[in-house]
Parts: C-alpha cells; structure tokens; sequence
C-alpha cells in the first residue's frame, strides 16, 4: 500500500497481512470502553472532559439561547405589529432589542459553529479527544455562566440597554448609569474567554492530532473552516478584549479612553468594536461554508468540484474579513481615502464568496443529488445568502449607506446574511449529523415543513424590510406613527415572524419525536466518505475503536474491499492518543489526554465570580484570582498515577 | 466494515518537544492572542494622541527613563535563567537543577514585578487623570498581569520539580514557560519604547 510505504519503520514486517478479527476488535472495545467510561450521574456530568459530552450540552445551550432571542425578536415584532402599540414601552424595548442582538451574536451564533466544530472535529480527523480536555470542559462553564449572568440581570430589570454593539458615549458611565451595561461588558468577557479557548482547542487538534496520513490537502472542508475560523478568533477577539476591559474600566474605575472631555475618543470604541465585530460575521459565516460543504458532498456523492479554489476562497474571505471594519463606520467623519479603500474590499469579498458558490454549482451540477432536508436548507442558503450578499455590496457604497445607515434596509440586510448565510446551513448540519450525535433519524416529512416554513417565513418576515427601510423606517424605534404609513408592511413583517416561530416549533418536535423512538441510522446513513461516519451513531466515548489511516480525501469512499486501513498499538489502559506531524500528518508521538476532574468547573466558579463581582468591587478581581491560583495550583499539579511515565520508570501494557 | 492494521505505533516515544508537543501550540496561540492585545493597546495609544496638542498633555512630565530603562535591562538579563533552563530540560537533566534555574527565574520576575510598582510613579500621570494617563497605566497594568502571571507559573513548574514526581511531560511544560517568558520580554521591548520612549518624539 502506498502509505505503508510511507511508514516504514512503524510497518511490522511480521504482522500478519489480514484484516483484525472480530474477537481482536471486541477486546479493544472492552478495554476502551472500560479506560474511557465517563460513569454516569451528577458527579460525572460535572466532572466529564470529553468533547463529545461537552460539545453536546454547548450546542443545545446554544440552540436554547436561539430560542430565547427567537422569543425576543417575537415580541418585538409584537410591539411593532402596528402603529402606537402599547404591548412594550421604551425602556423593556431597549433591553429586548440589545438582549436579542447580543444573545443571537455572543450566545448563540459563534458559540453554536465553534461547539459543532469542537464535537465533528476530533472524529473526523479520527483522533479520541481534543488537545486540552480540561481547558475545554472550562470553556463550556464559562460560556454558560456568561449567558446565566446575563438573563439573571435581564429578569431583574437590568438588562443592557445600549444595542449589541454598546457605542459610547450611550453606554458610558455618563448615559447608562446603573449596572446594566457592566452586565453587558463582563458577558463579553465570559463569552470571549469561551471563544478563544474553543479556538486554541481547535487549531492544536487539527494541527498535532490528525490521523496518519491525513494531509492537511487531504482534510475535509469542514475541518478546514474550522481551522480558518479558529485563526479569525485569535486575531479578532482580543479587540473586543481590549475595548470591554476598556468600556468596564471607564464605568467602574473612572479611566477615560472614550470620554472626550479628558482626551478619550468616542470613535476608538467604534474601530475596536468593529476589528472584532466585523470578522466576527465571518467567524459565524465560514464555519457554515464548511457545513454546506459537507452537506453539498454527501448528497450529491461526489467530491466537492474544485478543492483547492475553495481551500484558498476560505482563507481569502478571512483575510478579507479583516479589511472590513470601517463599513460599519460610514457615517462618521473619516478621511475619503480611507473610505474608498473600505469600500473596495467590501466588494472585493464578493469575489471568493463567488468561486465557491459556483464550485458548488459545479459539484451539484455534476454529482446525483438527493433533496433530503439537509440539501435543502444547502439550496435555501443559495437564494437568501444571495439576496444578502447583493444588498451587501449596495450598502458597501457609501452614497448609498448614508441614505439606508440606521434603516431597516440594513437589518434586512443582515438578517438575510445571517439568517441565510450561517442559520440555514446550521440546520442543514443539524439534519446531517444528528443521526451520527443521537443514532436516531429525524423526521424527512416533519424536515421538509421545517424547512418550507423557514424559507417562506424568513422572506416575508425580512423582504418587506428592505421596502421599510428605503420608507425611512429607522431601526431600534419601539414604535411609529400610523401617518408614516408603515403600519401595513409591519404587520406583514410580524405575520412572517410567526410563520419562522411556527417552522422552528416544527423542528423541535421532530427532534423530541426523533428521540423518543426515531429510525435507527445505522454507522453512515448518507453514505457519506468522511472518517465521523466510519464509526457507530452516537460514537462511542473514545471516537474510533483504532484509528483509521487514511489514503485520500474521502477515506470511506476511497476504502478499498470494504477495508478501512488502521494504526495498531495505541494503550488501552488509559486515554491515549496518537499524535501526527503538521503537513502530512506521519506519526510522531503518543499522548495522553486529561481524564475527568472537577477542576473546570471550579476555576470557572471563582474565575467567573471575580468576573461579576467586578461589577460590584475592584476587590472581586483580586479575592478571584487568589481563589483561582489556588484551583490552577491543582490544576498543574501532577497527579501520582501508578503508571506515570518517569525517565526512570516506564510500564508499558498494550494491545497485541 | 473490517479493519486492516497497517502502522503499529506502540514503538513511538510518549512526549515530544518543540512544535511537535500539543502544548507548545496552546502555548504559542496563547502569545498570538496576547501580542494581539498589546498590539491593540499600542494602537489606541496613538489614536489617543491624536487627541492631544502637546504629549504627554501639559502640566504632565515626561516619564522618567531612570527606572524602567532598569527593569528594561533586568527583564534582558531574565531571558538568560530562562534559556539555560530549557536547555537543560531538553536534554532531560536532573529534574533539581532544571528547578534551580527556573528559581533563578522566578527571583528575576519578582525584582521586576518591585520595579514596575516604581514605574507607574515614573509616569507621572493617573489612570484618572485623562485618557494619557488612562492608556499608560493600561499598558503597564496588563503587561503586570503578564509579569505575575509568568512568575507564579515559572515558580509552579519549579516546585514540581523540586517535590515531584516528575514526568517527562514536566519537562516539555519547562521549555514551553521559557517561550512564554521571551514573549513577555519582548513584547516589553516595544510597550517600553512605546510608553517612556515615545513621548519624546511625538
């Protein structure tokens, strides 16, 4: 075989030429089962630092938090419904519409792509765990004491109030006394500490862990746009870092970065908000490239057309992502030149987007595709990321924002984006793997109104928009006057919006009817060539019973004989894994991976309570962080294991 | 489907140093996430100059060379300790005198968490005072958390390996804290020239 050939000095001349017998492959299952039992429980539900579990519990924490800004944009469709409505006065509408934007944004969206990623990964690149199990299991709490934090104030009245992207002065110290924009603040912390250790997670698995032979040009789509995204985070996050530390400072210990009477500028915020919050857009967008990619090549059972045009479109749009920034900032007084450079790379990101929408098309085109649900959404995606992308490159000339700027032409505009560009191939991906995540088929009949309900709902809730917005309907107002004659399209609007609750209900019945007794999917119900489905549904705690060596970019597709070829050799006494060189993935070393502690949850405890208690004391940063010390200090303390691995002291018991 | 065991990696040593260990990765997207901050802060520092007539803004000194050109100097020196000891890590020396280094270290860190509390008086300014003072005392502060930070973990890696049990591992975690360490040095190189060297030109 030509990667044996690769391998030679780990290739057994001795070993016998066969396939592993069916009592051989029991044995390590026995073993691997008994060495990776995460037990059951409370205790071990609080304790487990496998990211499948943990993946699992961000993901529906995610799509809980989806409901919650779904009910948010429900009743602010209430309130607007028609002219004058008294459903929501002014002050609950600030708080809605910032909750909304910040839940969809910081709770919902980025989290939900990086945890889809965190559970695929690892199986798909046939490793058992990710690099840092405990740090993982630690972002998880710290993203969900984030989220905690923020509706606990919400239900006391203290939900910010300044829009989901907080400019100063509006939520300075000197316009939004009280304590509902520190809420907002410290919720950015916990989310962006999630963020980065779900990306740190990410880009050290692809790179040390992928299995021997799997070349960085033989990585899945999907894998590559989570690499790609996970790079977006590192580089974009510490922007909203550095400008919330900012904001909580000037509201908790009188600094002055964005009061202009001592020297600060209101604009810093703007631009370190939007080095973060545009490429933002792109760390929920590119994720969602990946997906439909999987979902393009399992339905239509080809390769996708063009690989390497859409490795180097995804690594195009993120540089891009970066150059953005001041699009946002149209209205403000900047320097013409700088303008005109924006507008050029706003459009200019038009240009990878399209190279792999019509490698797509190629890949349809050529390929046998089924309509299942999941291909739907994929097509569904096709129309409204379109309608947003075309609106995008309008608003990127600037004659025409400073007309739409602060319209609903612009919330259609990314809702389209959004809605069509990362939540139509979420769930595409959701009725793609969630027979691989639960072992259970959802519902074909119960999908397609899902996805007929969505489609339709979400154009009319957000087309008749784009018509508002060019009426000079302003967004963030709690209502309007019935002479400005918007009363007839906001109804529509709202009518829309009933029809999207309607489709999502229908989701969530077919994922409870599923589970309740749904159609057993079998190890790959699609027929799928990438490594998540060559083991059973759900995977087992320790992902792959061996891991697979792969020859090609579809392994199960390039299988020959029905023969997966696999590494031998790996301990099964404990969790183990195998590590692999950054270009072609030949193996290097072995690595054993953290097993369960309680210890995540306990930094995420004091970290998080100095965190919040920021809010009320500088103390609590210090009272924390000596809390926190003390947890880190066993945290890196090495645990005495009867088969620690010393110089001196070595024991070895391995599998045949 | 069956299964053909074609590679056998019970031979493959368990730990690694350099790019090939995991945590030198971790270790290494941890200073991309950090220089990007810094680099952030450096950025507002010049946006908010353009704020001002004269900077530092009047009545406000210079801040003075004499102390921070010290600690510049010392935290040079630290990288010394440091490179000895991943040195010694990497060709798995006892793990005592790996510890003694890494003390040595650990004893450079704390010099220079003392002077840079003399630091923030060289600046002649207050967080409170405007937003000159607000961005210096920034800068300063968060490369503090940095200098803390690196010394409570240098003194956690030299303690295991004082009381043990030492693993390999232990080693790799000590040439990946020296990585960290320059990183914490060089990026002051530059916040130094920043905050006490620039005034003087801009």
């Amino acid at each position: 075989m030509a990667h044996a050939q690769a391998l030679p000095a780990f290739n057994d001349p001795d070993r016998r030429p066969g396939t592993l017998t069916i009592p051989e492959e029991n044995e390590t299952r026995a073993r691997l089962s008994s060495s990776w039992d995460e037990g059951s429980g409370l205790w071990a539900w609080l304790t487990s630092t496998n990211h499948k579990s943990i993946a699992k519990r961000y993901i529906v924490t995610a799509i809980i938090f989806f409901i919650l800004g779904g009910l948010e944009a429900g009743m602010m469709r209430a309130q607007l419904s028609r002219p004058e409505n008294r459903f929501i006065g002014p002050d609950l509408y600030n708080q809605i519409f910032t909750m909304h934007g910040s839940t969809m944004m910081f709770l919902f969206a980025v989290p939900v792509m990086e945890a889809i990623g965190l559970y695929l990964v690892p199986i798909m690149i046939g490793t058992r765990n990710v690099a840092f199990p405990r740090l993982n299991a630690l972002g998880y709490w710290m993203y969900l004491f984030g989220g905690v934090l923020l509706y606990v104030a919400f239900f006391y009245n203290t939900g910010p109030d300044a829009g989901w992207f907080a400019y100063v002065p509006l939520s300075g110290p000197q316009y939004s006394p009280g304590k509902r924009m520190d809420v907002w603040a410290q919720m950015i912390t916990f989310t962006e500490i999630a963020a980065l250790i779900g990306a740190v997670e990410i880009v050290t698995t692809i790179f040390k862990q992928r299995a021997p032979g799997m070349s960085l040009n033989r990585m899945p789509l999907f894998v590559w746009a989570q690499l790609i995204t996970a790079f977006m985070i590192i580089f974009a996050l510490p922007s909203i870092v550095v400008s919330s530390t900012m904001l909580a400072m000037d509201r908790l210990v009188d600094t002055h970065f964005f009061n202009p009477a001592e020297g600060g500028d209101a604009l810093l915020w703007q631009h370190l908000f939007w080095f973060f919050g545009h490429p933002e857009v792109y760390i929920i967008f590119i994720p969602a490239l990946g997906m439909l990619s999987s979902i393009i090549e399992a339905f239509t059972r080809r390769p996708i057309f063009g690989y390497p045009a859409m490795v180097l479109s995804l690594i195009t749009t993120a540089f891009l992502g970066f150059g953005l920034w001041v699009h946002h900032m149209f209205a403000t007084p900047l320097p013409l030149l700088g303008q005109s450079f924006f507008t050029a790379a706003s459009t200019a990101i038009a240009l990878p987007s399209g190279v792999q929408i019509f490698c797509w098309i190629a890949t349809i085109w050529s390929g046998r595709p089924r309509y299942t649900t999941s291909f739907l959404f994929a097509i569904g995606f096709f129309f409204l990321f379109i309608i947003g992308g075309l609106t995008g490159v309008m608003v990127a000339s600037i004659p025409f924002d400073l007309q739409a700027h602060d319209t609903y032409f612009v919330v259609s505009h990314f809702h389209y984006v959004l809605i069509g560009g990362a939540v139509f191939p979420l769930f595409g991906a959701i009725y793609l793997w969630f027979p691989k995540v639960t072992g259970r088929l959802l519902s074909e009949r119960l999908g397609k109104w899902n996805f007929w309900l969505f489609f339709i709902g979400m154009n009319v809730t957000f087309f008749p928009m784009h018509i508002l917005g060019l009426m000079g309907m302003p967004r963030r107002v709690y209502t309007y006057l019935p002479e400005m004659g918007w009363g007839g399209l906001n109804l529509l609007v709202s009518m829309g919006a009933v029809i999207i609750v309607s489709s999502v209900a229908v989701f969530l019945a077919n994922v409870w009817v599923s589970l309740r007794g749904g159609v057993p999917a079998g190890d790959n119900p699609w027929e799928a060539g990438t490594l998540e489905w060559a083991t059973t549904s759900p995977p087992p705690s320790y992902g792959h019973l061996f891991i697979p060596v792969v020859e090609g970019r579809d392994p199960l597709w390039d299988a020959r004989n029905g023969e997966l070829a696999v590494v031998t050799g790996l301990r099964t006494d404990r969790h183990e894994g195998l590590l692999t060189s950054i270009m072609d993935a030949e193996p290097e070393h072995r690595y054993e991976f953290k097993g369960p502690t309680i210890l995540p949850l306990l930094l995420a405890i004091f970290g998080g309570g100095s965190i919040i208690l920021a809010i009320f004391t500088p103390w609590g940063v210090t009272v924390g962080s000596i809390m926190s010390l003390i947890v880190l200090t066993c945290w890196f303390w090495p645990t005495i294991s009867p088969d620690h691995d010393t110089p001196r002291h070595r024991r070895r018991e391995r599998i045949a | 489907m069956r299964r053909r065991p074609i590679v056998d990696v019970a031979a493959l040593p368990d730990h690694a140093f350099s790019h090939h260990a995991p945590i030198w990765w971790g270790n290494l997207l941890m200073i991309f996430i950090e220089g990007a901050a810094f680099a952030l802060l450096a950025v507002s520092y010049f946006y908010i100059r353009r704020n001002f007539d004269t900077w530092p803004p009047p009545r406000t000194l210079l801040p003075d060379l004499g102390v921070s050109s010290i600690n510049l100097l010392l935290l040079a020196v630290s990288v010394a300790p440091f490179w000895i000891a991943a040195r010694l890590a990497h060709r798995h020396e006892r793990p005592g005198v790996v510890g003694t280094w890494l003390m040595i270290g650990v004893l450079f860190g704390i010099a220079a968490i003392v002077l840079r509390g003399f630091e923030f008086r060289a600046l002649h300014t207050r967080y409170d005072s405007n937003a000159y003072g607000s961005i210096t005392w920034t800068i300063l502060g968060v490369h503090l958390a940095h200098l803390l930070a690196g010394t409570i973990e240098t003194l956690l890696i030299a303690l295991v390996m004082f009381v043990g049990p030492v693993e390999k591992k232990h080693y790799t975690d000590a040439t990946v804290m020296a990585v960290y360490w320059y990183f914490i040095v060089i990026s002051w190189v530059a916040l130094y020239g920043i905050v006490f060297v620039a005034p003087r030109f801009i």
